[in-house]
């Protein structure tokens, strides 16, 4: 194995492979999980956009940058890869976009596959905040990319609505919005199922601890929404662009999930859990998303 | 009020190039895109205008129009019927 990739896991004693502190079986935070999260209180949104979070948060992002750096293995934990997080740190494009992308309010912890009781609902909320005109009602791709920068990078952005110039940047032709994803990152692992597959089989094709975009399509419906997979192979859709709190995150037994397997298909899967941030990403990036 | 007079109202309000149009539950709902040379096989650029009682509401995107409705199954069956327009003088 290269010196430059390499995964480690550390573990607390007494813990077990597919059994979380905080979680039930079925993926519910148990109550000790609750009270961690504070999940569902004002209080938690408030406090999670407060400027003494952000430092802490940040003062973290800080603490694992001179740990990689040093060559020292944090702790990781399920599907945490810091191999991953590793080349994207050092990549050429991540640091041609670091001023623009480190000016947009702060930074939070990058996961890849994470489960639903640990994907962050106030920064899922907080992505597409362009109500009551078309512009925040045809930024899927936008929505969808601001995720992925939160979630996977560790940025902490929120989405443009559309405005129209995707085009624009000169690096998006053919194809439009399905385009700025490979003109904004490297690596992007690009699943096409076949066209008369059924929903629930082409999401079997998602890889275990995966985190990437849904392209779905079905009915004169065509939308872009994320998706999350565990290391136990848990999926959960999460879909930005909604304005809906009970349709922005997506369990396998929820209602809008099953109307989507029931009446859609999936058209391709992007799996960003190897990408890097292009040379190219800027232009991409500032009509796609913002800064608070 | 016609589906066709609903298709005309969202075109003059909007300025957008209307897709296609569906009845449902006693309103319109009108599908547009900014796009004139819109791809429906590669673009997701799109949203609907309900239109009730002759008045043009605020656009949704077509996942929360069906996710939002007390019947999204046959709301989305009365889609799968929708009028084409696009293409075509409104």
């Amino acid at each position: 194995m290269s010196d430059h990739i390499y995964l480690a896991h550390h573990g607390i004693k007494g813990q077990r492979w597919g059994v979380r502190r905080f979680q039930n079986k079925d993926g519910t935070l148990t109550a000790a999980g609750k009270e961690r999260y504070d999940l569902g209180s004002s209080a938690s949104a408030s406090k999670d956009t407060s400027l003494s979070n952000r430092r802490n948060r940040r003062a973290k992002q800080i603490a694992k940058g001179a740990a990689i750096a040093a060559g020292v293995l944090l702790a990781v934990y399920g599907g945490y890869k810091l191999s991953q997080l590793r080349s994207k740190e050092t990549s050429k494009g991540s640091s041609i976009v670091d001023d623009f992308l480190h000016n947009t309010g702060g930074r939070t912890s990058p996961t890849i596959g994470r489960s639903i009781g640990d994907i962050d609902r106030s920064m899922v909320s907080r992505i597409n905040q362009s109500n009551g005109g078309r512009e925040g009602e045809i930024n899927c791709a936008h929505t969808s990319m601001a995720y992925i920068l939160n979630s996977v990078f560790g940025e902490n952005v929120r989405a443009q609505g559309f405005s129209g110039v995707d085009e624009a940047s000169g690096l998006v032709r053919n194809g439009r919005s399905k385009k700025i994803f490979d003109a904004a990152f490297d690596g992007v692992r690009h699943i096409q199922p076949p066209a008369s597959e059924s929903f629930e089989r082409s999401v079997e094709r998602i890889p275990n601890s995966s985190t990437g975009v849904l392209y779905v399509r079905g009915g004169g419906l065509a939308h872009f929404l994320n998706y999350e997979r565990d290391s136990a192979g848990v999926l959960t859709l999460v879909d930005t662009q909604q304005h809906d709190a009970r349709t922005q995150i997506m369990a396998a037994d929820s209602p809008a999930y099953r109307f989507l397997s029931r009446n859609v298909g999936v058209s391709e899967i992007l799996d960003f859990s190897n990408a890097s941030i292009s040379d190219n990403a800027e232009d991409v990036f500032k009509h796609c998303v913002k800064g608070d | 009020m016609t589906m066709d007079d609903a298709v005309k109202l969202v075109a003059q309000k909007t300025g957008d190039y209307v897709i296609s149009a569906f009845e449902f539950d006693s309103s319109y709902y009108v599908l547009v895109t900014p796009f004139e040379d819109y791809d429906p096989e590669n673009d997701v650029d799109h949203c609907y205008y309900p239109v009730q009682n002759g008045i043009v509401k605020d656009p949704i995107n077509d996942l929360g129009l069906f996710l939002g409705s007390d019947d999204p199954d046959g709301m989305f069956e009365a889609a799968k019927h929708s009028k084409l327009y696009f293409g075509k003088d409104v």
